[in-house]
């Protein structure tokens, strides 16, 4: 094989294998193969990430574990969850942050796991409206 | 089985006709409900919710040759008051004659004014929370208007006439039905603070005049000489029973009801054309160094000026509304309610290349190919037409976020009108070419009004059984 053909069977092989990876048949089975593999995150990891992914809010471990304890036991989940935006805003609306004037200098509190189908009445915007209108 | 009154179907267009009818001074003594779908108490519905979607039962019982446009709606005893939202608001005056005020579209052949006193008294039985709007109203709402929002109070501020908080099913306060708390997740209101039939009709079920069969199919509806003799059902263990009466109400939906008529061999030239729904647009505004998301419901403003624009003989009028989602907040802690989500509905009109139609399968074949050209023009705009709307607002950004692919409103394809080459129904509902056929629903509207359509269904359902 000259140089022109390895170089071409080379890039024709890796462009393949991207194309693998980066499908999402490819992704689902590394991921399935890494949960097999690696030992789940513990929550105190979970935690920490929560944290450091909302560095300009003022939470302390404990709340943030509490967190990741209730959304581990009502959505049967694992450690293995993502930390995305929807999760990041499910935790704010769990705590006293929106109540308390959305001030995230303030410690924020627990209050209860934001779900409307949990606590169908637990809204901390109308909440904080009805504290301001008593 | 004879029947003084058969109802097709347990949706709010057949439950305000049975009410329209009890209400009457010689009511029917004998009345049969055909419901296709299941009886599913509300907790049965709640235990299982993790495997509802609103829109279910809409793949697996119809054939849609256009499935990008997906149509939505409910098969269950109550029909779509299990999946609606519980949205009440009256189509203005000027929505009833498009065509007299602005050139477009068709006139109802019925008007805001004979419609009135049934809108009141559909407000009554829904229980609606309301305040002051730009609707002629000869009796207040039964409850006070939910709480707007701060960017809902400065455009009732700049618009005191065309915004105002949205009439709603949903409860301002502990009334018959528990004080909506603003969950937002109304398709399926865990605490039954929006009416739906089972919850606000539920002397239907110990009323001994009624009786309602479920899981129920109807076949088709035998006639002859201009008199709808019977309905043809399969029942739920597959065997096929008929029952006669002596009036008939299709209540299923402006999908089932042409479908249920063609099948019949009830044709007529606009039978299961023009259907139609709203075009609806997404738009998210990011707002400067203002509170939000404190209206006390799920959407809160209600904002009607573009109805009554003269550019509506050019293009379609549309209504906005805005929406108080706490998943909406911002994680940025500078702004974290800045997000003011807005949803605009347009009007539509009536095309006949849009359509249900009946072949020998056994579900109703859909085309659609797209809103008119009227609502498409709006469309384009709707981003600058709505940001000229709320440039009252400390707006930072204003942005289209997404068309909405079904606003769950199915209309037009059974118009009221005054003759059988244009229309199906007459103003009373009744078919044209029946005496004791009625029509019932959304498929009546002979335009697609911006408004969501639950009250004006109640109202001339109410009003046509008045007028039996």
């Amino acid at each position: 094989m000259n140089r022109r053909n390895f170089l071409a069977a080379f890039s024709t092989a890796f462009l393949l294998a991207a194309i693998a990876l980066t499908s999402s048949r490819a992704r689902k089975f590394l991921r399935k193969l890494k949960r097999a593999v690696l030992p789940a995150p513990s929550k105190h990891k979970k935690a920490e990430e929560l944290i450091s992914k909302l560095q300009d809010f003022n939470i302390n471990e404990e709340v943030a574990l509490t967190f990741i304890e209730n959304h581990i036991k009502l959505n049967q989940a694992s450690t293995w969850f993502k930390i995305d935006d929807k999760i990041l805003k499910i935790f704010l609306l769990s705590t006293d942050y929106i109540q308390n004037g959305a001030d995230a200098s303030r410690k924020l509190n627990w209050v209860t796991y934001y779900s409307p189908w949990l606590a169908p009445c637990y809204n901390p915007f109308i909440l904080a409206q009805n504290a301001l209108a008593n | 089985m004879q029947y003084d009154v058969i109802i097709i179907g347990s949706g709010f267009a057949s439950m305000f006709f049975l009410q329209g009818l009890l209400d009457k001074k010689n009511s029917p003594k004998r009345i049969l409900i055909i419901e296709k779908g299941a009886n599913e108490p509300h907790f049965e519905r709640l235990a299982k919710r993790r495997f509802i979607q609103w829109s279910e039962t809409s793949t697996q019982t119809i054939t849609n040759n256009t499935p990008e446009k997906p149509w939505t709606y409910s098969i269950a005893y109550g029909g779509g008051s299990n999946c609606w939202f519980g949205s009440t608001p009256r189509i203005l005056p000027n929505g009833f004659k498009t065509k007299t005020d602005f050139g477009i579209g068709q006139d109802w052949p019925i008007d805001y004014n004979t419609l009135e006193q049934y809108y009141t008294k559909a407000e009554g039985i829904l229980e609606v929370s309301g305040g002051e709007t730009p609707y002629p109203k000869s009796a207040p709402y039964p409850l006070p208007a939910h709480r707007l929002s701060e960017p809902d109070e400065i455009l009732r501020e700049a618009y005191p006439e065309y915004y105002f908080s949205l009439p709603t099913a949903r409860a301002s306060r502990p009334s018959k039905r528990p004080q909506c708390c603003g969950n937002g997740v109304c398709f399926l209101c865990p605490i039954d603070s929006k009416f739906t039939i089972e919850n606000g009709m539920r002397y239907v079920r110990d009323d001994s005049r009624i009786e309602v069969v479920y899981n129920a199919s109807v076949k088709n509806i035998s006639h002859s000489q201009g008199i709808a003799n019977g309905v043809s059902a399969t029942m739920k263990d597959g065997s096929e029973k008929y029952f006669s009466g002596d009036i008939i109400a299709l209540g299923a939906n402006a999908i089932f009801n042409p479908w249920i008529l063609l099948k019949s061999g009830i044709k007529t030239p606009q039978t299961g054309k023009g259907l139609c729904e709203q075009a609806g647009a997404a738009i998210n505004v990011k707002l400067k160094g203002l509170k939000n998301k404190q209206g006390s419901t799920v959407t809160t403003g209600w904002g009607v000026k573009d109805l009554f624009s003269n550019d509506r003989s050019q293009r379609s009028g549309f209504m906005f509304n805005t929406v108080n989602r706490p998943m909406n907040i911002q994680l940025d802690p500078n702004s974290p309610f800045s997000h003011l989500e807005i949803i605009a509905s347009i009007e539509d009109f009536r095309q006949e290349r849009n359509k249900v139609t009946f072949d020998d399968s056994d579900k109703p074949q859909i085309e659609f190919h797209g809103h008119s050209e009227f609502a498409e023009k709006t469309f384009k705009r709707i981003e600058e037409l709505v940001g000229e709307l709320i440039e009252p607002l400390p707006i930072e950004s204003i942005k289209f976020s997404h068309r909405r692919t079904t606003e769950s409103h199915i209309q037009c394809t059974t118009p009221m009108g005054e003759s059988p080459d244009s229309s199906v129904a007459d103003k009373y509902c009744k078919h044209h070419n029946f005496s004791n056929l009625y029509v019932l629903g959304s498929g009546n509207f002979p335009t697609a009004s911006p408004e969501n359509p639950t009250l004006t269904i109640c109202a001339l359902s109410l009003y046509a059984a008045d007028n039996i």
